[in-house]
């Protein structure tokens, strides 16, 4: 176990930020927090760091119960949402520096210091820019200057805070490729913070989803997204719609009921777990009349309304959109393919 | 939630930096400002308000409040005017004055005193062009009111520029569109808006006129009843051996400072509505 | 109808440029030539001889004692106060930074009696002047405390704004990386407002320099001992040495001079600063 945080709280006035979470990180794992803004992810980062104090609770790295201890001394590398990258300071001044404030004893000598800060800077792939200042580098160059300096201390743990927030699309999805290959790599310890579930699923090893301060939800990105345990999950990590149904006794749903028989049940279904028809059947019993289709992307997108005029959304193949020759304002049926339930309903 | 005592962040020096600022505020403010109080205190209320209100001194309080009023007055409106002129319209060597608009603060007040009663003086070369005319500046209060027009008018200007120059020519544009005249605009959207920062210069000036030794004195002539500021008073006092008296002004017009300080606060608060700061 | 508009337009727009600059004129420009004109009004060798008399020497000198004293305590004091205000929540903040605003609002012959009272026989601290019998009004240390009180915020004044604004990620990603306190304020903070810390020690400078008011209350006007530039000027003009004062006042006037060009300087090499300044004064 690399990072155990047992119980830990934090109040900002009376605005709690984390409520009484507990989570551990696996040696080598690559963890996301995931979250809406608010959530309190940013925090649980700062206060593994130990940028922030926790109210209450304790953080244990390697064993180690480090929850008194300051920063400096946990061993942690931390890598600022804004990068943080002193502007007055030459890309290889910056990776040199945890190298430079060393103790005396410790601090390795000049041509350690070159050689160790040129290497990362190559890992980084940016040995180019070592005599560059940050103002001179673009997004995406300064995000992996941060990630280097971080490096250079050899922390035992590497945190990062919304790592890609500030770039725009095409490089994010460009680097979170490239720090999961780094990763595998150099396999230390990683926790990034994230509000965008797309990141989250496709870079981590597992996920920690948080909202109001506590945790949803916490597993590998395939157990979130297949088998999400809140409403809250479900929705967050992707589009949803909702049904009311009736449940019988023998199991079955029924969309549209005849009667008050069963228990109320609310469905959720994932807007490609939806399927269209022209005609009733079985399978796809409930009327509705197409709004709107959005066909540029890999999958249509049909937006219907049912006989209440609630919304819905469902994502069916080019070629079976081509069959079934939609219109706008058509009136067609459509069926639940899978759908999910859940026991625990308050939050809706 | 220990008062002063409170941190947050991880920054190491809180200790460090908390013990420095307090000690020498202590030392250089906090303990000097006591002494005050402790010695008016030392007399009778009678003692201090025959002090504080003797004919000598509230003519003095005339003189002060009433040119530093005047002047306060004056330097708003010329300070909105220059500011105007500076954010708004092309003028010959902006730089070079934007540059000079601060040498009344950079310029000591001695020199500052000398230069004008020279220039407005008999032999200098406004006063000689004036006093020709029958028009007497130095020694006169109108002589007071020029030198604190000139130690504070920079305070106007530099208040107001910043919000001129933050206003968002979008909200004009659109006031245009919707027909607004000129002066409408000025009238409804550029007025309130720096009314604040006006407020804020006036107080700056008012402030700095009223406490304004080095350039009144020498301009003044130091008449008592006529042309004697307060702080004036306050030496002289000293000078009389008058400990009780000079300590009791002093004391009053600290108070007028803090209640000006007050009011500066509370501008500063107003203003943010607008500016969001 | 509209052209006339246009003109009407152009008229008003030219005159209040023209007031502006009249203002300008009268109150900037005239007297910054007064001075000059004055001083050298009897040539150079007269203008030399003036700045070298033993008296004005001994006044420069004595300036400089006090600046050489009052420069570097004013600075720690503003970068541990700006440290302090910026880097840390607490209670009373607002009183503090009130306080800084103290020396812009009280006159400085008060500032200079509070002293006199402070230092006087029966004053908090009389019995410390008792004690070592060392004399502090009206000689070089009340000069000094004096000179303190008028001049403590401006370095901390110019500071407070521009760290608030860069905030303190640097700092804390210096302290991840294992920097002890000096490493994080000699390494990060203090390159990073090295130019807005030199022109508050330079506007704390040319004040020191220039102060008359609270100096010349607890001064006692000691030829050769407790004159300070700004009261030589005094002595001499009431002496009727105009030239003489209008030549000592050349230099004081230089001092400002240099201190507003510096300005200018420093924000053509630092736009943030620029930016920073320019919303100061509004807020």
């Amino acid at each position: 176990m690399s990072i155990e945080l047992i119980d830990v709280s934090k109040k900002f006035g009376s605005f709690v930020a984390v409520d009484s979470v507990s989570f551990s990180v696996n040696k080598g794992e690559l963890l996301a927090l995931l979250g809406p803004s608010g959530s309190g992810k940013t925090t649980i980062l700062r206060i593994i760091a130990g940028l922030e104090k926790a109210d209450s609770g304790s953080v244990i790295l390697e064993g180690r119960d480090v929850t008194k201890d300051d920063p400096r001394d946990r061993g942690i590398g931390f890598v600022f949402q804004h990068y943080a990258l002193f502007r007055h300071m030459t890309v290889f001044e910056n990776v040199a520096f945890g190298l430079r404030v060393k103790p005396r004893k410790l601090r390795p000598n000049e041509s350690e210091i070159r050689k160790q800060v040129m290497d990362l800077l190559s890992l980084v792939q940016l040995d180019f820019l070592a005599h560059h200042y940050p103002m001179q580098l673009s997004g995406g160059q300064r995000q992996r200057v941060a990630l280097a300096r971080a490096l250079a201390i050899q922390p035992s743990i590497l945190l990062l805070d919304e790592p890609f927030g500030s770039l725009d699309a095409r490089v994010r999805k460009e680097l979170r490729r490239w720090l999961r290959k780094l990763h595998d790599e150099i396999h230390v310890t990683s926790v990034f913070v994230t509000h965008d579930q797309e990141e989250a699923l496709e870079v981590s090893d597992r996920v920690v989803i948080t909202n109001q301060g506590r945790i949803e939800q916490i597993g590998s990105p395939e157990e979130v997204y297949f088998a999400p345990r809140t409403p809250f999950v479900f929705q967050f990590l992707g589009d949803v719609n909702l049904f009311h149904a009736r449940e019988l006794s023998n199991g079955e749903l029924i969309f549209i009921p005849d009667d008050d028989s069963g228990v109320e049940k609310r469905v959720f279904v994932r807007p490609n777990q939806i399927s269209i028809a022209l005609n009733w059947s079985q399978k796809n019993p409930i009327p509705a009349t197409i709004h709107y289709i959005n066909t540029a992307g890999p999958m249509v997108k049909v937006e219907l309304k049912d006989k209440k005029g609630n919304p819905l959304l469902a994502f069916i193949s080019i070629e079976e959109y081509q069959q079934l020759n939609l219109k706008k304002n058509m009136n067609v049926f459509i069926g639940v393919k899978s759908h999910h339930t859940f026991e625990n309903m308050s939050h809706f | 939630m220990k008062g002063i005592l409170k941190k947050k962040s991880i920054l190491p020096g809180y200790g460090l930096s908390l013990g420095i600022t307090w000690l020498y505020l202590s030392f250089i403010v906090l303990l000097p400002l006591s002494t005050l109080f402790i010695k008016v205190g030392s007399g009778s209320f009678n003692d201090f308000i025959s002090a504080v209100f003797s004919l000598r001194a509230i003519k003095a309080y005339q003189v002060s409040f009433g040119l530093s009023f005047i002047s306060a007055c004056i330097n708003s409106l010329f300070g909105f005017l220059i500011a105007w002129v500076i954010v708004r319209y092309k003028i010959p060597f902006k730089g070079f004055w934007d540059t000079l608009i601060d040498l009344p603060f950079a310029l000591p007040t001695a020199v500052a005193g000398i230069t004008l009663t020279w220039l407005y003086g008999p032999q200098g070369w406004i006063g000689s062009f004036l006093e020709a005319n029958g028009i007497k500046i130095v020694f006169t209060p109108m002589g007071i009111t020029i030198a604190m027009i000139f130690v504070s008018f920079p305070f106007a200007i530099r208040t107001i520029e910043p919000v001129l120059r933050d206003l968002d020519p979008e909200i004009e544009e659109s006031a245009r569109c919707l027909g607004a005249s000129r002066w409408k605009i000025f009238q409804k959207i550029i007025f309130p808006t720096v009314l604040p920062s006006l407020l804020t210069g006036f107080t700056l000036c008012f402030a700095r006129s009223m406490g304004e030794y080095g350039s009144v004195i020498f301009i003044a002539g130091n008449q008592p009843l006529k042309t004697e500021i307060a702080p004036l008073l306050i030496v002289m006092r000293l000078e009389e051996y008058d400990y009780y008296g000079s300590a009791s002004i002093a004391l009053f017009l600290l108070l007028v400072s803090f209640v000006l300080l007050f009011c500066l606060n509370f501008l500063q608060f107003w203003n943010k509505r607008y500016t969001g700061i | 109808m509209m052209k006339f508009k246009k003109v009407f337009v152009y008229c008003f727009r030219i005159s209040l440029i023209l007031i502006s600059l009249c203002f300008l004129l009268l109150f900037l420009v005239i007297p910054l030539f007064v001075v000059f004109f004055n001083a050298f009004s009897q040539g150079l060798p007269v203008y030399i001889g003036n700045i070298s008399r033993k008296e004005t020497v001994e006044s420069i000198l004595l300036t400089l004692k006090i600046l050489i004293i009052v420069l570097p305590v004013n600075t720690i004091f503003g970068i541990a106060c700006a440290w302090y205000i910026t880097r840390y929540t607490f209670r009373g903040k607002k009183v503090l930074l009130t306080f800084l605003d103290l020396p812009f609002t009280v006159s400085p012959v008060v500032a200079g009696t509070i002293f006199i009272f402070l230092f006087s026989i029966n004053g908090l601290l009389g019995i410390l002047v008792e004690k070592w019998e060392v004399q502090i009004i009206f000689a070089f240390p009340g000069m000094v405390i004096a000179t303190l009180f008028v001049t403590f915020p401006f370095v901390a004044r110019e500071l407070i704004p521009i760290m608030e604004e860069q905030g303190q990620e640097m700092e804390e990603a210096g302290r991840m990386l294992g920097a002890n306190v000096w490493q994080i304020l000699l390494k990060i903070t203090l390159p990073n407002i090295r130019w807005a810390l030199f022109y508050g020690m330079v506007l704390c400078a040319a004040r020191c320099v220039g102060e008359f008011g609270a100096v010349s209350v607890v001064s006692g006007h000691i030829r050769g001992k407790t004159i300070t530039i700004p009261l030589e000027v005094e002595i001499l003009y009431n002496e009727y040495n105009l030239v003489g004062a209008f030549c000592v006042a050349s230099l004081l006037c230089l001092v400002g001079l240099i201190s507003l060009i510096f300005r200018k300087w420093i924000e053509k090499r630092d736009p943030v600063y620029l930016y920073i300044k320019t919303h100061k004064y509004g807020d």
